[in-house]
């Protein structure tokens, strides 16, 4: 219930506004109670009022009185004949009876009375003697003050003739008080009809009223009935509806069950299936894997046994010999030497130079050049390492050849079927005829020779070379901070970094023409955001190309 | 000096005219005067009761007074009445009609219409002076014959200060302080106190708004009306409330005190009340009322409650919520109920009326 606080806190409680609230709200709460009720009954008993049940308001509906004419006669030990000759009719001869007799008359006895009393023959005195003076009545011996005294006097009417004469002359004498009783008798009756009519009157508003009460009551039931009929109706579809909705539900209910069960199952083989083809693959994964680490264990103790087989190999050419040996004798193992560090080369080639299909991409950069100056074959790749040039050289279709002093490399060369020589590169070209080759390409060669021989090289190139034949070499840049610093010297068996301007210096020095210098593999990522002289600076010395090539031409 | 003598029929505790009739004799004894009380029956311990049968012999001369207290049929009081030749007053606390007693107790039926018929032969003894109840028994004074210029309102005199400054009665407030909602009636079981209504109007409140309710019905059963308690029960029972609405019977001071402390509201639904003593409890006590209007309820509460025309009792039971809910709404009513009973109900404040209106009427002891 809302009542607003100025209502109720006000100097005054507006009490009609607060008890007008109550009055809606019980009306809500009636409406509510018929909408939600616990039970039609109680839906019934609140629309209907309490009262239709039962009757609980007064005044009650009792039976109508009954009319009482004559008054009660109340026991006593000792009467008044005034007492009993104040009633008339019936009640005077059953009066008479419950009081002389002290019962009530029998049938044969009131009948009897009645009739003398209403025929005239006998008074009410002649009856009330008769009765007292019976054998019954004088058993009783009930006291009825004034009957023995009149009952003598009347005892002288029964004598003929005289008893007539006497009986005129009291009528005579009595006359004015029989005419007084008389006219009291008529208004008395005119009383009592008045009281008869009243009670009618009474008895029909009563009876009328009883009959509307009655139709009204009649009504109402049949109203409830009506009302409770709808209730039923509507509980029955009500409940026809849930049943039915409850079976569809139920059904849905099933069928999905059974579908979702079907789905599990699948799901649950399915799971095994592959559960089952992963536990197979890990197995003969696991063997695989197993197999390998064997192998590559026993390939490990091999290459350690060889290793230790050559290193007390080649300790022993070192001691002096007891005799004088010859020089051929010792050449194999003069050579063997020379082949000490080719597994850790190729090694360092593996890790540092980069995956072959790196560099046959990097150096194909050169193919250009070459076809400028219009050469097809007599190439020379000195230090060819893995082959990549030669193979895209042969790949364009060019004639070439490679040298290389590391057996290793050479083998991987020979089994790409590559035109390839184990070799020592000055000593090889130095058996070469004059003017014999067209171009001559060194990519990372001359920083591993001493500045002598790399001069007795260029050398060698510069006689070999056909006038106006190439020569290309490739080598780190120094230029840029990184590898000037450090990443030249990953490569132990580099000897010293060569700027590119010492580089040109050599090749002029020694007769050739710088054609060209090409700056190779700038660092694409991360460089620093350019600002300034500064920032450019410190991006050309930091990310600057790595490698340059010189293309030098023989004049 | 003049004698005083207050007749009434009967004198027991917990009874409205004895209360009244019991404090009007103090109060003239404060003030000096010589009064007793005449009774047939009494069941007081502690009270001088004078035989009525003495009563006349008490009364000397023509300036004593005779003060009879009319509630019932009752012969003798009027014989008294009649043949009294002194000063009278009448304090009329009205009569029950008999209707209430069909089919319930002739004995009372008949004493009731007696009581009823023997208004109109007190005022043909023409006394000096009138004093009704209430304005509600006024207008059946005025009805039954007698004059304006001598008939006056004065409430009856209660026992109410005796309730306040008492004790309670501790064990019935530690059986019932159990966090339900308590309601209270209070009155005798009588067939015109409509307690069918009432019980009806709980069983609404009960199923409709607050299944943690209780119904005291306080006040004493009489065996004579055996018909009436016995429907009572039955109709608790239909509602299957017999667990939830307790038949107090007759009970002490104490623990009427107990049970105003304990209730949340008191309700009235009596179909006949000349005055309504418990509604006057109820603003003493401080305790809300909801009630029924009707006959002299309207009057005595005042707007120091929730009086409804309509007998229904989803209003009923809706009052029930809105003065548990509403306690703003409360609290002013309750300030109203409390400033009534001190301007109006103490029986220091009903003293000052007494005295006031037999002054007016110049009327001395």
């Amino acid at each position: 219930m809302e009542i607003e606080k100025s209502d109720s806190f006000g100097d005054e409680l507006d009490l009609p506004k607060l008890m007008d609230h109550i009055r809606k709200d019980a009306e809500k709460r009636k409406l509510n109670s018929l909408k939600n009720g616990a039970s039609p009954f109680f839906r019934q008993l609140m629309t209907q009022g309490f009262d239709v049940l039962q009757p609980r308001s007064s005044p009650r509906n009792f039976p109508f009185p009954d009319l009482k004419l004559q008054p009660e006669l109340a026991k006593r030990e000792q009467y008044q004949i005034s007492d009993l000759l104040g009633f008339n009719d019936e009640a005077f001869v059953r009066n008479a009876y419950k009081i002389i007799l002290r019962r009530e008359p029998d049938d044969s006895g009131f009948v009897q009375y009645l009739q003398h009393l209403r025929s005239g023959n006998y008074g009410k005195i002649d009856i009330l003697r008769s009765l007292r003076f019976s054998a019954e009545g004088r058993n009783a011996n009930v006291q009825i003050k004034g009957l023995g005294r009149l009952t003598a006097f009347r005892k002288l009417y029964r004598i003929p003739v005289a008893g007539y004469i006497l009986r005129l002359a009291v009528a005579i004498v009595r006359l004015p008080v029989l005419v007084t009783n008389h006219l009291r008798l008529e208004s008395h009756t005119a009383a009592q009809l008045e009281r008869v009519a009243s009670h009618i009157n009474e008895a029909v508003a009563y009876f009328s009223n009883a009959n509307r009460a009655q139709a009204e009551a009649i009504h109402e039931l049949n109203d409830m009935k009506s009302a409770l009929r709808l209730q039923i109706d509507s509980l029955v579809s009500e409940r026809g509806k849930v049943n039915h909705d409850y079976n569809t539900l139920k059904a849905d209910l099933f069928s999905s069950l059974d579908e979702t069960n079907k789905n599990t199952r699948q799901q649950s083989q399915l799971q095994e299936r592959h559960a089952a083809e992963l536990q197979a693959l890990k197995v003969s994964l696991e063997k695989q894997f197993e197999d390998l680490i064997e192998r590559l264990q026993s390939s490990r103790m091999d290459i350690a046994q060889q290793d230790s087989r050559l290193s007390r190999l080649l300790d022993g050419t070192h001691k002096p010999f007891p005799d004088p040996v010859a020089a051929d004798q010792m050449q194999p193992l003069k050579s063997e030497d020379d082949h000490l560090l080719d597994s850790l080369y190729y090694s360092l080639e593996v890790a540092l130079r980069g995956t072959p299909e790196e560099i046959r991409e990097e150096v194909k950069v050169y193919l250009p050049v070459l076809k400028r100056a219009g050469i097809t074959s007599g190439i020379l790749d000195v230090g060819c390492g893995r082959g990549e040039w030669l193979e895209v050289l042969r790949e364009a279709g060019l004639q070439a050849r490679g040298i290389d002093n590391n057996r290793i490399l050479i083998q991987q060369c020979k089994s790409l079927s590559l035109d390839v020589v184990e070799t020592e590169a000055l000593s090889y070209l130095r058996s070469l005829e004059d003017e014999s080759l067209n171009a001559v390409t060194a990519f990372h060669f001359a920083e591993h020779l001493a500045l002598d021989t790399l001069v007795r090289f260029l050398d060698e190139v510069g006689r070999t070379l056909k006038p106006g034949g190439l020569v290309i070499l490739e080598t780190p840049n120094p230029e840029n901070l990184l590898v000037g610093s450090c990443n030249f010297y990953l490569d132990p068996t580099h000897k010293n970094p060569i700027p590119i301007p010492t580089m040109k210096l050599l090749l002029e020095a020694r007769g050739f023409l710088c054609q060209e210098v090409m700056k190779l593999h700038a660092v694409s990522s991360a460089k620093i955001e350019v600002k300034d002289q500064l920032t450019s600076h410190l991006n050309h010395f930091l990310y600057g190309p790595m490698n340059y090539a010189v293309v030098a031409r023989k004049a | 000096m003049t004698r005083t003598a207050i007749l009434t029929p009967t004198l027991t505790s917990a009874d409205a005219v004895s209360n009244d009739a019991l404090a009007m004799q103090r109060l003239l004894r404060e003030r000096g005067h010589e009064v007793e009380i005449f009774a047939e029956n009494s069941n007081l311990a502690g009270e001088q009761i004078e035989q009525t049968s003495v009563a006349l012999s008490y009364l000397r001369g023509p300036e004593d007074v005779l003060i009879y207290h009319h509630s019932i049929g009752w012969d003798l009081g009027i014989a008294i009445v009649k043949t009294a030749s002194c000063r009278k007053i009448i304090k009329y606390h009205n009569v029950t009609p008999p209707e209430f007693f069909d089919g319930i107790s002739e004995h009372h039926q008949s004493l009731c219409r007696n009581g009823r018929s023997q208004l109109e032969e007190i005022v043909d003894c023409r006394p000096d002076l009138y004093l009704a109840d209430s304005a509600f028994n006024q207008g059946d004074l005025i009805a039954a014959g007698s004059q304006h210029q001598n008939t006056f309102v004065v409430p009856p005199f209660n026992h109410t200060d005796r309730l306040q400054a008492g004790q309670a009665n501790l064990e019935i407030l530690d059986q019932y302080c159990d966090g339900s909602v308590n309601l209270l009636t209070v009155g005798g079981v009588r067939p015109n106190k409509g307690h069918a209504a009432l019980i009806d109007a709980f069983a609404t409140y009960y199923y409709q708004f607050n299944g943690h309710a209780r119904l005291f019905i306080v006040g004493a059963e009489n065996n004579a009306f055996a018909a009436y308690t016995t429907m009572l029960r039955e109709l608790t029972d239909s509602w299957s409330l017999d667990s939830r609405i307790v038949f107090t019977g007759e009970v002490s001071d104490e623990s009427l005190k107990a049970y105003y402390l304990l209730a949340d509201a008191l309700l009235m639904t009596s179909e006949h009340e000349g005055f309504c003593v418990p509604l006057v409890e109820a603003m003493a006590m401080k305790v809300p009322i909801i009630a029924y209007a009707s006959t002299a309820i309207q009057e005595t509460a005042n707007e120091t409650g929730l009086i409804w025309d309509d007998r229904d009792p989803f209003l009923m039971a809706q009052s029930i919520d809105c003065l548990l809910t509403n306690e703003p709404a409360k609290m002013l009513l309750l300030m109203r109920g409390s400033q009534r009973y001190e301007q109006s109900f103490s029986n220091c404040a009903i003293a000052k009326q007494f005295l006031h209106v037999t002054a007016q009427a110049e009327f001395r002891f």
